[in-house]
């Protein structure tokens, strides 16, 4: 990826705090696994340093990348990248799909969605990174203020006698809970492909980035076991269940804001996702101009949407721990290494 | 051979040309006469002068002066040396030059043997004098509005900055209309890359005529389409002298009684002159009051459209009553009610600005009181819709720059809200703020100082600090680039 405009270190991880925050709070449990609600908290930090150990590679890759992206122009990698990228952009759209036409707007049928979702995104993405950061930045903004009037609100509905002790089922559901919590932040990712964009110290940022989303996420986990305690995973969206039983004065419940966050969060994900899609493409086939790769992309990933969400394959990719994992291990963990590994054995 | 533009040594073929040049004008005046020997011929635009400046200055003095040198060339250089008393003096060599100087005023003069005229300022055109601002109305900052004489916009500048570092620049604009554009900054404030794009922009941009500033705005705003305004504009000197000192250029069309200024932030659009003259307490309440009233403007509509439509679980249950028995007895959806009375009201809108004022008050009481309220009686309205419509209208007044983009957007998230409910309106104010984020067509974004936030800019942003606190240290919006 070439140096085109530069984002702000700040920036990025304000961008990628809007983008974890949306896998936390659009977190569904799995029915019948056996977790103590404590549990979920501990699995969260536990979870969090685990994310700073699969981060390693992506340190060292700050410390020696002179500046440049994993990709490094190679097609093939970029490719494989934009296919990392059109999975998340399509897991995003159709987790917001199932949001949005089962709690949101019932009666949202699927083209419908589909086309001026799809369309907004291709819309938004067609201007630069630096709009993006300037707007996510804001967004973070206005997402922190809404998470923090819903905590407020919530203040009646606590207690700490909700809390179940910790390891009751054993250790090996805190495990599968964190390893959860770890495939879930595929942020690491986005920093590999955008590292020549962003100025600041990156190093430094992502220390500060990875400890803070860690108490940011056990923060949110908390204040959803204090209030909602077992009943949270009973609900297919935990947390707006949580905005529902939030409320003051005749601000009677705070769903309304907190699907306004989540819609609003994963819109500025899926854009992030295909922004980056669109650069890695266009720079590997210079020819191809923006609009016309736009539109294409539009088309394809509202096929994909469209075919997904009328088959197995959107449970799939919806509930699929496993794929995300695979995501994840491929990703941020595997290439990066490998790529290190062989740049290292070449020097 | 022969350059046909080059002035001639007779002043016989001066005039034919310049007769054949103007052709029948009735306005072109042409006086011959002779003084010591020497012909002498004035060219002036009757109606462009000032008759008394043209004989106390010019032909009076010339007439009445004895002993003056035969010579042709000596007697142009001692009138113009000696005997013209004004200042504003030039010499022309080509046709092309004369023609511009006699149509902007001037009065030129030719003298047989003499292969260029000199031409005298005496400008004297009908034009409007400086008036009250009549779209920024301030309680207690000056009342001035710049004109439609560029020299006497300039001059109101030069009043409130008296510093050689304010600096007036004129270029031409129109192939056909040679508007005069003045580029007015504050050297070492402004950045000089800007002041040449600028130029460059205006120079490039191919027009035939230039009648207004809106010409020359669309060729200096950004590439794409933007939903909010990338340029300002203001109608009050003090405000645009403010900007200058804050590194910004003023872009002054000659014949427009606004400026354009650049670079420009959204948050512009919030600030007023009154704000810096009210305590700073009372001004950061009024801005408060101004963005929410903006949002307010925007968003009402489509709100009560998606809430009436698709998520009545968010409105408290008595309120949900009362909004759906009023909403039963309407015989329209609310999507099609709410446009149907916004568009009702942007007519009468229209037809107030349209017409002379008394009628336009008329007009005004009339869509207003007796539309309104009989729509209401007849069942057709809803008494809720009224309301909102009311309360969006009279915010949208309160930011009167964002005025064109509140009414389009508006429109629009009505349209989305009333499709696609909440959903449709989260998703355009995400697209709308990226495309608000991505316009800074002078490398200042527009979303500064709140993105890229700039902590040192919030002093004057969504707060008004003392003017202790904000003399400290100097703003400049060069320092907001990125």
């Amino acid at each position: 990826m070439n140096s085109k405009g530069k984002i702000s270190a700040v920036q990025l991880f304000m961008l990628l705090s809007v983008s974890r925050l949306l896998s936390t709070l659009t977190f569904v449990p799995s029915f019948g696994f056996e977790a103590g609600v404590s549990d979920y908290i501990i699995a969260t930090l536990i979870g969090g340093a685990l994310t700073w150990i699969a981060c390693i590679p992506l340190f060292i890759f700050l410390k020696n990348g002179e500046g440049k992206s994993l990709v490094r122009g190679n097609k093939a990698l970029s490719l494989f990248y934009c296919v990392f990228f059109l999975f998340s952009t399509v897991f995003v759209l159709l987790r917001l799909r199932l949001f949005v036409s089962s709690v949101f707007f019932n009666t949202a049928g699927n083209l419908f969605f589909t086309v001026i979702t799809v369309a907004a995104v291709c819309y938004c993405a067609s201007f630069s990174l630096e709009a993006l950061g300037r707007a996510g930045s804001i967004s973070f903004v206005l997402l922190c203020a809404s998470l923090g009037i819903i905590f407020l609100a919530l203040k009646g509905s606590l207690d700490v006698n909700n809390l179940s002790p910790v390891f009751y089922y054993g250790a090996s559901p805190v495990v599968k809970l964190a390893l959860g919590v770890l495939v879930r932040s595929g942020e690491p990712a986005v920093i590999y492909i955008l590292a020549p964009r962003i100025s600041g110290n990156l190093r430094k940022g992502l220390a500060v980035w990875l400890s803070a989303i860690t108490a940011a996420i056990t923060l949110c986990g908390l204040f959803l076991m204090l209030s909602l305690s077992d009943a949270a995973l009973l609900q297919a969206f935990p947390f707006h269940a949580m905005a529902e039983l939030s409320g003051f004065s005749v601000f009677e419940r705070m769903d309304a804001v907190f699907s306004g966050i989540w819609i609003m969060s994963a819109f500025l994900k899926a854009v992030l996702f295909t922004l980056i899609i669109k650069e890695l493409f266009t720079d590997c086939f210079a020819g191809i101009r923006q609009r016309y790769f736009l539109t294409g992309f539009g088309v394809l990933v509202g096929a994909v949407l469209l075919i997904a969400e009328s088959s197995v394959l959107n449970t799939a990719f919806i509930s699929s721990i496993a794929l995300r994992g695979a995501l994840f291990l491929i990703f941020v963990l595997i290439l990066p290494c490998f790529i290190l590994i062989k740049r290292r054995m070449r020097v | 051979m022969e350059n046909t533009d080059n002035i001639s040594y007779s002043l016989y073929k001066n005039e034919a040309h310049l007769r054949e040049l103007f052709g029948a004008s009735f306005d072109i005046l042409y006086k011959i006469t002779d003084i010591g020997g020497n012909k002498l011929m004035f060219v002036m635009a009757d109606g462009m002068c000032d008759n008394l400046l043209v004989c106390e200055q010019v032909l009076g003095p010339i007439l009445a002066s004895g002993c003056l040198p035969s010579s042709p060339d000596r007697l142009i250089e001692y009138i113009s040396l000696n005997i013209v008393s004004g200042l504003d003096q030039n010499k022309a060599f080509t046709f092309k030059k004369v023609c511009e100087d006699v149509l902007s005023g001037l009065v030129c003069m030719f003298v047989d043997g003499v292969d260029y005229a000199v031409c005298f300022g005496v400008q004297g055109f009908p034009k409007r004098n400086v008036d009250e601002a009549q779209t920024e109305v301030d309680e207690r900052a000056s009342h001035e509005a710049f004109c439609e004489n560029f020299k006497d916009n300039a001059a109101l500048l030069r009043r409130r900055i008296r510093s050689p570092a304010l600096k007036l620049e004129l270029i031409t604009a129109g192939t056909t209309s040679k508007t005069r554009i003045c580029i007015c900054y504050l050297e070492g404030r402004a950045k000089p890359e800007t002041i040449e794009l600028i130029k460059k922009r205006i120079e490039s941009s191919k027009l035939d005529t230039v009648f207004g500033a809106g010409y020359i705005g669309e060729f200096l705003s950004s590439s794409r389409f933007t939903f909010f305004p990338t340029l300002g504009t203001t109608e009050r000197p003090d405000i645009a002298a403010a900007k200058m000192a804050e590194g910004r250029i003023l872009i002054i069309t000659d014949g427009t009684p606004f400026a354009i200024i650049v670079p420009y932030l959204f948050s512009e659009s919030f600030q007023t002159m009154d704000d810096y003259s009210f305590r700073p307490f009372y001004a950061a309440i009024t801005r408060l009051i101004k963005y929410t009233a903006f949002f307010i403007s925007v968003f009402l509509p489509s709100i009560y459209i998606a809430v009436c439509t698709f998520h009545h679980e968010i409105l408290p249950v008595s309120m949900l009553y009362d909004i759906a028995v009023q909403e039963a007895i309407t015989p329209f959806p609310v999507m099609f009610e709410t446009m149907f009375i916004h568009f009702v009201y942007e007519i009468v809108r229209e037809a107030g600005v349209r017409m002379p004022k008394a009628v336009g008050n008329a007009v005004s009481i009339v869509g207003a009181l007796v539309i309104g309220q009989a729509a209401v009686d007849a069942g057709l309205i809803a008494a809720p819709m009224l309301i909102i419509m009311a309360l969006s209208a009279i915010s949208s007044f309160i930011v009167p720059s964002l005025y064109q983009s509140v009414v389009f957007l508006r429109f629009a998230f009505m349209t989305v809200g009333g499709v696609f409910g909440f959903y449709g309106i989260v998703i355009g104010f995400a697209a709308v703020l990226i495309n608000s984020c991505w316009a800074s067509p002078y490398g200042v974004p527009l979303s500064a100082p709140v993105a890229p936030f700039s902590l040192k800019a919030m002093r004057d942003t969504f707060l008004r600090f003392s003017w202790k606190e904000l003399s400290k240290r100097n703003f400049n919006i060069n320092s907001m680039e990125r």
